[in-house]
Protein backbone atom coordinates (compact mmCIF):
# COMPACT_ATOMS: atom_id res chain seq x y z
CA UNK A 1 0.00 0.00 0.00
CA UNK A 2 1.68 3.29 -1.00
CA UNK A 3 2.44 5.65 1.86
CA UNK A 4 3.08 9.34 1.39
CA UNK A 5 6.34 9.53 3.31
CA UNK A 6 9.85 10.46 2.25
CA UNK A 7 11.26 7.27 3.80
CA UNK A 8 8.93 5.08 1.72
CA UNK A 9 9.59 7.12 -1.41
CA UNK A 10 13.35 6.95 -0.79
CA UNK A 11 13.25 3.16 -0.47
CA UNK A 12 11.16 2.73 -3.57
CA UNK A 13 13.10 5.19 -5.69
CA UNK A 14 16.39 3.54 -4.72
CA UNK A 15 15.25 0.32 -6.39
CA UNK A 16 13.48 2.02 -9.32
CA UNK A 17 16.65 3.98 -10.10
CA UNK A 18 18.76 0.84 -10.59
CA UNK A 19 16.27 -0.35 -13.20
CA UNK A 20 16.99 2.75 -15.27
CA UNK A 21 19.34 2.54 -18.22
CA UNK A 22 22.67 4.10 -17.35
CA UNK A 23 25.17 5.63 -19.77
CA UNK A 24 27.04 2.32 -20.20
CA UNK A 25 23.90 0.41 -21.23
CA UNK A 26 22.76 3.21 -23.52
CA UNK A 27 26.16 3.37 -25.23
CA UNK A 28 26.05 -0.38 -25.78
CA UNK A 29 22.61 -0.06 -27.39
CA UNK A 30 23.88 2.86 -29.46
CA UNK A 31 26.72 0.66 -30.76
CA UNK A 32 24.28 -1.91 -32.17
CA UNK A 33 24.72 -2.47 -35.90
CA UNK A 34 21.05 -2.01 -36.82
CA UNK A 35 17.87 -0.54 -35.41
CA UNK A 36 16.49 -4.05 -34.99
CA UNK A 37 19.54 -5.18 -33.02
CA UNK A 38 19.31 -2.06 -30.84
CA UNK A 39 15.66 -2.81 -30.10
CA UNK A 40 16.43 -6.41 -29.12
CA UNK A 41 19.27 -5.22 -26.86
CA UNK A 42 16.99 -2.63 -25.26
CA UNK A 43 14.22 -5.11 -24.53
CA UNK A 44 16.75 -7.56 -23.08
CA UNK A 45 17.53 -5.00 -20.35
CA UNK A 46 13.93 -5.28 -19.15
CA UNK A 47 12.86 -1.94 -20.60
CA UNK A 48 9.25 -2.18 -21.72
CA UNK A 49 8.24 -4.87 -19.24
CA UNK A 50 7.71 -8.35 -20.65
CA UNK A 51 8.16 -7.46 -24.32
CA UNK A 52 10.59 -9.55 -26.30
CA UNK A 53 12.58 -8.53 -29.33
CA UNK A 54 11.24 -11.32 -31.54
CA UNK A 55 7.62 -10.13 -31.55
CA UNK A 56 8.12 -6.38 -31.36
CA UNK A 57 8.24 -4.19 -34.45
CA UNK A 58 10.83 -1.46 -34.88
CA UNK A 59 8.24 1.31 -35.09
CA UNK A 60 6.77 0.27 -31.73
CA UNK A 61 9.74 1.78 -29.90
CA UNK A 62 8.01 5.17 -29.70
CA UNK A 63 4.98 3.59 -28.03
CA UNK A 64 7.19 1.65 -25.65
CA UNK A 65 9.05 4.81 -24.62
CA UNK A 66 5.79 6.72 -24.19
CA UNK A 67 4.35 3.91 -22.10
CA UNK A 68 7.42 3.87 -19.87
CA UNK A 69 7.23 7.63 -19.35
CA UNK A 70 3.53 7.39 -18.46
CA UNK A 71 4.37 4.66 -15.95
CA UNK A 72 7.17 6.70 -14.38
CA UNK A 73 4.83 9.73 -13.98
CA UNK A 74 2.21 7.48 -12.39
CA UNK A 75 4.84 6.10 -9.99
CA UNK A 76 5.94 9.61 -9.04
CA UNK A 77 2.35 10.73 -8.39
CA UNK A 78 1.89 7.63 -6.25
CA UNK A 79 4.93 8.02 -4.03
CA UNK A 80 5.46 11.75 -3.68
CA UNK A 81 4.76 13.16 -0.22
CA UNK A 82 4.78 16.67 -1.73
CA UNK A 83 2.42 16.78 -4.72
CA UNK A 84 2.31 20.60 -4.61
CA UNK A 85 5.95 20.89 -5.66
CA UNK A 86 6.06 17.70 -7.69
CA UNK A 87 3.27 18.88 -9.99
CA UNK A 88 5.46 21.79 -11.12
CA UNK A 89 7.76 19.29 -12.83
CA UNK A 90 4.81 17.67 -14.58
CA UNK A 91 3.25 20.85 -15.94
CA UNK A 92 5.24 20.51 -19.15
CA UNK A 93 3.09 17.45 -19.92
CA UNK A 94 -0.04 19.63 -19.78
CA UNK A 95 1.65 22.40 -21.74
CA UNK A 96 2.44 19.92 -24.49
CA UNK A 97 -1.15 18.59 -24.47
CA UNK A 98 -2.75 22.06 -24.58
CA UNK A 99 -0.60 22.93 -27.61
CA UNK A 100 -1.51 19.62 -29.28
CA UNK A 101 -5.26 20.14 -28.70
CA UNK A 102 -5.09 23.72 -29.94
CA UNK A 103 -3.13 22.85 -33.08
CA UNK A 104 -5.48 19.94 -33.83
CA UNK A 105 -8.51 22.22 -33.48
CA UNK A 106 -6.98 24.83 -35.77
CA UNK A 107 -6.15 22.19 -38.36
CA UNK A 108 -9.63 20.68 -38.01
CA UNK A 109 -8.29 17.22 -37.24
CA UNK A 110 -8.60 14.77 -34.38
CA UNK A 111 -5.81 15.05 -31.85
CA UNK A 112 -2.92 13.08 -33.27
CA UNK A 113 -1.37 10.25 -31.35
CA UNK A 114 1.10 12.44 -29.52
CA UNK A 115 -0.71 13.14 -26.26
CA UNK A 116 1.18 12.64 -23.03
CA UNK A 117 -0.36 11.13 -19.91
CA UNK A 118 0.29 11.73 -16.23
CA UNK A 119 0.15 15.52 -16.19
CA UNK A 120 -1.44 17.79 -13.61
CA UNK A 121 -4.75 18.52 -15.36
CA UNK A 122 -7.29 15.94 -16.44
CA UNK A 123 -6.79 15.19 -20.13
CA UNK A 124 -10.52 15.05 -20.95
CA UNK A 125 -11.03 18.36 -19.19
CA UNK A 126 -8.23 19.95 -21.22
CA UNK A 127 -9.70 18.58 -24.44
CA UNK A 128 -13.13 19.94 -23.55
CA UNK A 129 -11.70 23.34 -22.58
CA UNK A 130 -9.90 23.76 -25.91
CA UNK A 131 -12.83 22.39 -27.89
CA UNK A 132 -15.40 24.72 -26.29
CA UNK A 133 -12.94 27.63 -25.84
CA UNK A 134 -14.08 27.78 -22.25
CA UNK A 135 -11.15 27.74 -19.83
CA UNK A 136 -13.04 28.32 -16.57
CA UNK A 137 -11.81 25.03 -15.11
CA UNK A 138 -8.15 25.95 -15.48
CA UNK A 139 -6.16 27.95 -12.89
CA UNK A 140 -6.50 31.74 -13.33
CA UNK A 141 -3.08 32.21 -14.92
CA UNK A 142 -3.76 29.58 -17.58
CA UNK A 143 -7.33 30.82 -18.05
CA UNK A 144 -6.13 34.37 -18.74
CA UNK A 145 -3.42 33.21 -21.13
CA UNK A 146 -5.77 30.91 -23.06
CA UNK A 147 -8.45 33.60 -23.36
CA UNK A 148 -5.80 35.97 -24.76
CA UNK A 149 -4.73 33.31 -27.23
CA UNK A 150 -8.34 32.81 -28.35
CA UNK A 151 -8.62 36.56 -28.93
CA UNK A 152 -5.35 36.55 -30.93
CA UNK A 153 -6.55 33.60 -33.00
CA UNK A 154 -9.54 35.64 -34.18
CA UNK A 155 -7.05 38.00 -35.84
CA UNK A 156 -4.30 35.67 -37.01
CA UNK A 157 -2.96 32.18 -36.42
CA UNK A 158 0.62 32.43 -35.23
CA UNK A 159 1.80 29.08 -33.77
CA UNK A 160 5.00 30.64 -32.44
CA UNK A 161 3.03 33.28 -30.56
CA UNK A 162 0.51 30.98 -28.89
CA UNK A 163 3.20 28.45 -28.10
CA UNK A 164 5.21 31.17 -26.36
CA UNK A 165 2.14 32.36 -24.45
CA UNK A 166 1.39 28.86 -23.15
CA UNK A 167 5.04 28.41 -22.07
CA UNK A 168 4.94 31.81 -20.45
CA UNK A 169 1.74 30.91 -18.56
CA UNK A 170 3.39 27.75 -17.30
CA UNK A 171 6.36 29.65 -15.85
CA UNK A 172 4.08 32.34 -14.38
CA UNK A 173 2.04 29.60 -12.72
CA UNK A 174 5.20 27.92 -11.40
CA UNK A 175 6.43 31.20 -9.95
CA UNK A 176 3.05 31.92 -8.36
CA UNK A 177 2.97 28.45 -6.81
CA UNK A 178 6.53 28.71 -5.50
CA UNK A 179 5.72 32.10 -3.96
CA UNK A 180 2.54 30.71 -2.40
CA UNK A 181 4.51 27.81 -0.90
CA UNK A 182 7.31 30.20 0.23
CA UNK A 183 9.65 27.78 -1.50
CA UNK A 184 13.38 28.41 -1.45
CA UNK A 185 14.45 24.88 -2.22
CA UNK A 186 16.15 23.38 -5.24
CA UNK A 187 12.78 23.53 -7.03
CA UNK A 188 13.03 27.32 -7.30
CA UNK A 189 16.71 27.10 -8.31
CA UNK A 190 15.78 24.63 -11.01
CA UNK A 191 13.02 26.68 -12.62
CA UNK A 192 14.88 29.96 -12.13
CA UNK A 193 17.90 28.58 -14.01
CA UNK A 194 15.67 27.14 -16.71
CA UNK A 195 13.88 30.47 -17.22
CA UNK A 196 17.13 32.44 -17.38
CA UNK A 197 18.62 30.02 -19.90
CA UNK A 198 15.48 30.01 -22.06
CA UNK A 199 15.40 33.82 -21.97
CA UNK A 200 19.05 34.02 -23.01
CA UNK A 201 18.32 31.61 -25.85
CA UNK A 202 15.30 33.66 -26.92
CA UNK A 203 17.47 36.78 -26.91
CA UNK A 204 20.07 35.19 -29.20
CA UNK A 205 17.34 33.94 -31.53
CA UNK A 206 15.69 37.39 -31.55
CA UNK A 207 18.98 39.09 -32.42
CA UNK A 208 19.58 36.58 -35.18
CA UNK A 209 16.09 37.17 -36.64
CA UNK A 210 16.36 40.97 -36.12
CA UNK A 211 13.29 41.10 -33.88
CA UNK A 212 12.41 44.31 -32.07
CA UNK A 213 11.78 44.64 -28.33
CA UNK A 214 7.99 44.26 -28.71
CA UNK A 215 8.38 40.91 -30.40
CA UNK A 216 10.81 39.42 -27.90
CA UNK A 217 8.97 40.68 -24.80
CA UNK A 218 6.23 37.98 -24.86
CA UNK A 219 8.88 35.30 -25.37
CA UNK A 220 10.57 36.04 -22.05
CA UNK A 221 9.69 33.68 -19.22
CA UNK A 222 9.09 34.63 -15.59
CA UNK A 223 10.66 32.89 -12.60
CA UNK A 224 14.25 33.70 -13.58
CA UNK A 225 16.68 35.77 -11.53
CA UNK A 226 17.78 38.08 -14.35
CA UNK A 227 15.32 40.93 -14.79
CA UNK A 228 13.58 41.05 -18.18
CA UNK A 229 14.77 44.65 -18.53
CA UNK A 230 18.36 43.45 -19.07
CA UNK A 231 17.31 41.04 -21.81
CA UNK A 232 15.35 43.80 -23.57
CA UNK A 233 18.26 46.24 -23.26
CA UNK A 234 20.64 43.57 -24.53
CA UNK A 235 18.92 43.32 -27.90
CA UNK A 236 21.12 46.13 -29.21
CA UNK A 237 24.19 45.36 -27.11
CA UNK A 238 27.28 44.23 -29.05
CA UNK A 239 27.65 40.46 -28.90
CA UNK A 240 30.99 40.54 -27.04
CA UNK A 241 29.42 42.66 -24.26
CA UNK A 242 26.36 40.44 -23.79
CA UNK A 243 27.91 38.12 -21.20
CA UNK A 244 28.90 41.08 -19.03
CA UNK A 245 25.42 42.59 -19.27
CA UNK A 246 23.61 39.38 -18.30
CA UNK A 247 26.03 38.26 -15.58
CA UNK A 248 23.54 38.95 -12.78
CA UNK A 249 22.16 36.88 -9.90
CA UNK A 250 23.22 33.37 -8.97
CA UNK A 251 22.69 32.06 -12.52
CA UNK A 252 24.50 34.98 -14.15
CA UNK A 253 27.97 33.43 -14.22
CA UNK A 254 26.75 30.31 -15.97
CA UNK A 255 24.69 32.30 -18.48
CA UNK A 256 27.71 34.53 -19.17
CA UNK A 257 29.97 31.49 -19.69
CA UNK A 258 27.44 30.00 -22.08
CA UNK A 259 27.19 33.26 -24.01
CA UNK A 260 30.98 33.38 -24.31
CA UNK A 261 30.94 29.77 -25.48
CA UNK A 262 28.29 30.64 -28.05
CA UNK A 263 30.37 33.59 -29.20
CA UNK A 264 33.31 31.36 -29.91
CA UNK A 265 31.37 28.47 -31.48
CA UNK A 266 28.30 30.24 -32.92
CA UNK A 267 26.17 27.16 -32.22
CA UNK A 268 22.77 27.66 -30.57
CA UNK A 269 22.58 24.04 -29.22
CA UNK A 270 25.32 25.02 -26.76
CA UNK A 271 22.56 26.70 -24.70
CA UNK A 272 20.49 23.55 -24.49
CA UNK A 273 23.49 21.37 -23.63
CA UNK A 274 24.72 23.70 -20.88
CA UNK A 275 21.21 24.14 -19.52
CA UNK A 276 20.54 20.41 -19.36
CA UNK A 277 23.86 19.77 -17.63
CA UNK A 278 23.28 22.57 -15.09
CA UNK A 279 19.68 21.51 -14.39
CA UNK A 280 20.73 17.91 -13.90
CA UNK A 281 23.46 19.07 -11.50
CA UNK A 282 20.86 20.88 -9.36
CA UNK A 283 18.70 17.77 -9.17
CA UNK A 284 21.65 15.45 -8.52
CA UNK A 285 22.76 17.67 -5.64
CA UNK A 286 19.21 17.70 -4.22
CA UNK A 287 19.03 13.92 -4.47
CA UNK A 288 21.77 13.61 -1.82
CA UNK A 289 19.13 14.61 0.73
CA UNK A 290 17.25 11.33 1.05
CA UNK A 291 14.42 12.85 3.11
CA UNK A 292 13.53 15.43 0.47
CA UNK A 293 11.95 15.71 -2.93
CA UNK A 294 15.31 15.49 -4.73
CA UNK A 295 15.47 11.70 -5.28
CA UNK A 296 11.86 11.62 -6.54
CA UNK A 297 12.37 14.45 -9.00
CA UNK A 298 15.75 12.98 -9.93
CA UNK A 299 14.01 9.73 -10.85
CA UNK A 300 11.36 11.55 -12.89
CA UNK A 301 13.89 13.64 -14.81
CA UNK A 302 16.19 10.63 -15.12
CA UNK A 303 13.43 8.68 -16.88
CA UNK A 304 12.81 11.68 -19.15
CA UNK A 305 16.52 11.87 -19.99
CA UNK A 306 16.61 8.11 -20.57
CA UNK A 307 13.63 8.38 -22.98
CA UNK A 308 15.27 11.27 -24.78
CA UNK A 309 18.51 9.30 -25.15
CA UNK A 310 16.61 6.31 -26.56
CA UNK A 311 14.82 8.53 -29.07
CA UNK A 312 18.16 10.01 -30.11
CA UNK A 313 19.65 6.52 -30.51
CA UNK A 314 16.77 5.09 -32.55
CA UNK A 315 16.41 8.18 -34.74
CA UNK A 316 20.15 8.07 -35.39
CA UNK A 317 19.90 4.37 -36.30
CA UNK A 318 17.06 5.10 -38.73
CA UNK A 319 18.84 7.97 -40.42
CA UNK A 320 22.31 6.46 -40.19
CA UNK A 321 23.92 9.36 -38.33
CA UNK A 322 26.25 9.27 -35.36
CA UNK A 323 24.66 9.05 -31.89
CA UNK A 324 25.32 11.94 -29.51
CA UNK A 325 23.83 11.06 -26.11
CA UNK A 326 22.15 13.86 -24.12
CA UNK A 327 22.78 14.61 -20.41
CA UNK A 328 21.83 11.62 -18.24
CA UNK A 329 20.87 11.26 -14.56
CA UNK A 330 23.27 8.37 -13.94
CA UNK B 1 3.37 1.80 52.29
CA UNK B 2 4.13 3.71 49.10
CA UNK B 3 6.48 6.56 49.94
CA UNK B 4 7.34 9.57 47.79
CA UNK B 5 10.79 8.04 47.25
CA UNK B 6 9.29 4.80 45.96
CA UNK B 7 6.95 6.74 43.66
CA UNK B 8 9.92 8.68 42.26
CA UNK B 9 11.74 5.40 41.62
CA UNK B 10 8.72 4.22 39.65
CA UNK B 11 9.07 7.48 37.69
CA UNK B 12 12.68 6.61 36.90
CA UNK B 13 11.62 3.21 35.56
CA UNK B 14 8.85 4.82 33.51
CA UNK B 15 11.25 7.36 31.97
CA UNK B 16 13.80 4.68 31.09
CA UNK B 17 11.33 2.32 29.44
CA UNK B 18 8.91 4.94 28.11
CA UNK B 19 11.22 7.45 26.41
CA UNK B 20 13.62 4.85 25.03
CA UNK B 21 10.63 2.87 23.78
CA UNK B 22 9.20 5.94 22.01
CA UNK B 23 12.56 6.56 20.31
CA UNK B 24 12.78 2.95 19.17
CA UNK B 25 9.20 2.93 17.93
CA UNK B 26 9.81 6.05 15.84
CA UNK B 27 13.12 4.73 14.53
CA UNK B 28 11.73 1.33 13.59
CA UNK B 29 8.78 3.06 11.92
CA UNK B 30 10.97 5.30 9.73
CA UNK B 31 13.18 2.37 8.77
CA UNK B 32 10.07 0.28 8.18
CA UNK B 33 8.66 2.83 5.73
CA UNK B 34 11.89 2.77 3.75
CA UNK B 35 11.91 -1.04 3.92
CA UNK B 36 8.35 -1.16 2.59
CA UNK B 37 9.43 1.08 -0.29
CA UNK B 38 12.30 -1.24 -1.22
CA UNK B 39 10.17 -4.35 -0.77
CA UNK B 40 7.40 -3.07 -3.02
CA UNK B 41 9.91 -2.95 -5.87
CA UNK B 42 12.15 -5.88 -4.96
CA UNK B 43 10.76 -8.43 -2.45
CA UNK B 44 13.97 -10.49 -2.63
CA UNK B 45 15.72 -7.94 -0.40
CA UNK B 46 13.56 -8.81 2.63
CA UNK B 47 16.39 -10.39 4.63
CA UNK B 48 18.75 -7.45 4.19
CA UNK B 49 16.23 -4.72 4.97
CA UNK B 50 14.80 -6.58 7.98
CA UNK B 51 18.18 -6.49 9.74
CA UNK B 52 18.45 -2.75 9.17
CA UNK B 53 14.89 -2.12 10.28
CA UNK B 54 15.44 -4.02 13.54
CA UNK B 55 18.56 -2.08 14.60
CA UNK B 56 16.73 0.98 16.09
CA UNK B 57 14.72 -1.39 18.28
CA UNK B 58 17.64 -1.94 20.69
CA UNK B 59 17.15 1.35 22.56
CA UNK B 60 13.74 0.16 23.71
CA UNK B 61 15.35 -3.03 25.03
CA UNK B 62 18.02 -1.03 26.91
CA UNK B 63 15.31 1.16 28.46
CA UNK B 64 13.33 -1.91 29.44
CA UNK B 65 16.46 -3.44 31.01
CA UNK B 66 17.12 -0.38 33.21
CA UNK B 67 13.43 -0.12 34.13
CA UNK B 68 13.45 -3.78 35.11
CA UNK B 69 16.56 -3.38 37.29
CA UNK B 70 15.02 -0.36 39.03
CA UNK B 71 11.79 -2.28 39.68
CA UNK B 72 13.78 -5.31 40.84
CA UNK B 73 15.89 -3.20 43.23
CA UNK B 74 12.86 -1.53 44.83
CA UNK B 75 11.13 -4.89 45.19
CA UNK B 76 8.27 -4.17 42.79
CA UNK B 77 8.85 -7.40 40.87
CA UNK B 78 8.82 -9.77 43.86
CA UNK B 79 5.84 -8.11 45.50
CA UNK B 80 7.95 -6.90 48.46
CA UNK B 81 7.94 -3.15 47.78
CA UNK B 82 10.64 -1.24 49.68
CA UNK B 83 10.00 2.14 51.32
CA UNK B 84 12.58 4.46 49.72
CA UNK B 85 13.58 7.81 51.14
CA UNK B 86 12.90 10.85 48.97
CA UNK B 87 16.61 11.19 48.09
CA UNK B 88 16.85 7.51 47.16
CA UNK B 89 13.79 8.02 44.97
CA UNK B 90 15.27 11.10 43.28
CA UNK B 91 18.48 9.15 42.62
CA UNK B 92 16.47 6.34 41.01
CA UNK B 93 14.53 8.88 38.96
CA UNK B 94 17.76 10.49 37.71
CA UNK B 95 19.22 7.07 36.93
CA UNK B 96 16.43 6.50 34.43
CA UNK B 97 17.18 9.70 32.55
CA UNK B 98 20.39 8.82 30.60
CA UNK B 99 18.94 5.81 28.82
CA UNK B 100 15.50 7.46 28.59
CA UNK B 101 16.65 10.62 26.85
CA UNK B 102 19.56 9.24 24.83
CA UNK B 103 17.48 6.22 23.90
CA UNK B 104 14.67 8.44 22.64
CA UNK B 105 16.88 10.63 20.47
CA UNK B 106 19.27 7.92 19.30
CA UNK B 107 16.42 5.51 18.57
CA UNK B 108 14.82 7.95 16.15
CA UNK B 109 18.06 9.14 14.56
CA UNK B 110 19.28 5.58 14.21
CA UNK B 111 16.04 4.86 12.37
CA UNK B 112 16.81 7.69 9.96
CA UNK B 113 20.32 6.32 9.34
CA UNK B 114 18.91 2.79 8.98
CA UNK B 115 16.37 4.11 6.43
CA UNK B 116 19.26 5.56 4.43
CA UNK B 117 21.04 2.21 4.77
CA UNK B 118 17.91 0.48 3.44
CA UNK B 119 17.96 2.87 0.48
CA UNK B 120 21.62 1.97 -0.03
CA UNK B 121 20.67 -1.72 0.07
CA UNK B 122 17.95 -1.06 -2.50
CA UNK B 123 20.48 0.45 -4.85
CA UNK B 124 23.50 -1.72 -4.04
CA UNK B 125 22.62 -4.90 -2.13
CA UNK B 126 26.32 -5.80 -1.81
CA UNK B 127 26.80 -2.70 0.42
CA UNK B 128 24.29 -3.76 3.11
CA UNK B 129 27.15 -4.31 5.57
CA UNK B 130 28.20 -0.68 5.28
CA UNK B 131 24.61 0.44 5.85
CA UNK B 132 24.53 -1.65 9.04
CA UNK B 133 27.86 -0.14 10.15
CA UNK B 134 26.55 3.42 9.69
CA UNK B 135 23.47 2.63 11.75
CA UNK B 136 25.54 0.85 14.41
CA UNK B 137 27.64 4.00 14.94
CA UNK B 138 24.58 5.70 16.48
CA UNK B 139 24.19 2.74 18.82
CA UNK B 140 27.45 3.69 20.61
CA UNK B 141 25.76 6.54 22.45
CA UNK B 142 22.79 4.45 23.51
CA UNK B 143 25.22 1.86 24.91
CA UNK B 144 27.11 4.59 26.82
CA UNK B 145 23.85 5.89 28.27
CA UNK B 146 22.85 2.35 29.21
CA UNK B 147 26.15 1.91 31.03
CA UNK B 148 25.71 5.16 32.99
CA UNK B 149 22.11 4.34 33.93
CA UNK B 150 23.20 0.86 35.01
CA UNK B 151 26.05 2.22 37.19
CA UNK B 152 23.74 4.82 38.73
CA UNK B 153 21.03 2.32 39.58
CA UNK B 154 23.52 -0.11 41.10
CA UNK B 155 25.25 2.70 43.00
CA UNK B 156 22.14 3.54 45.02
CA UNK B 157 22.23 1.81 48.41
CA UNK B 158 18.77 0.79 49.58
Amino acid sequence: MPQASYAYAMGRVSVMTIKMLDAVKLRRIAEAATEREALVMLLETGYGGNLSGSNTFNKEIDYIIRDQLTQSRADVWEITPDPERTKLFLLEVDTHNIKAFLKARLLGIEVPDILRYGGVFNLDMLKECVKTKNYEQLPDIYKKAMNEIEQDLLREVDPLSFSAKIDSAMFRYIKAELDRLHDHSFVRDYFSLMADFQNARSLIRARFLHWDVDKIRPQLLECGEIDHRYFLEAIDTPMEQLSGKLNRGSNGRLIAETLDDYNSKSQLPVFKQKMETALMEIVKKASYNPFGLGPIIGYLLGRNAEAKALRVIFNAKRSGVEVNLPELYQ
Amino acid sequence: MLTLGTALAFGGAAIAAGFAGVGSALGVAVAGEAAAGVMSEDPDKFGNVLVLQAIPGTQGIYGLLIAFIILLNIGAVGGDLKELTTFQGIAMLLAGFPIGLVGCVSGYTQGVVAACGISLTGKRPEETGKGITFAAMVETYAVLALLISFLMVNGIKL
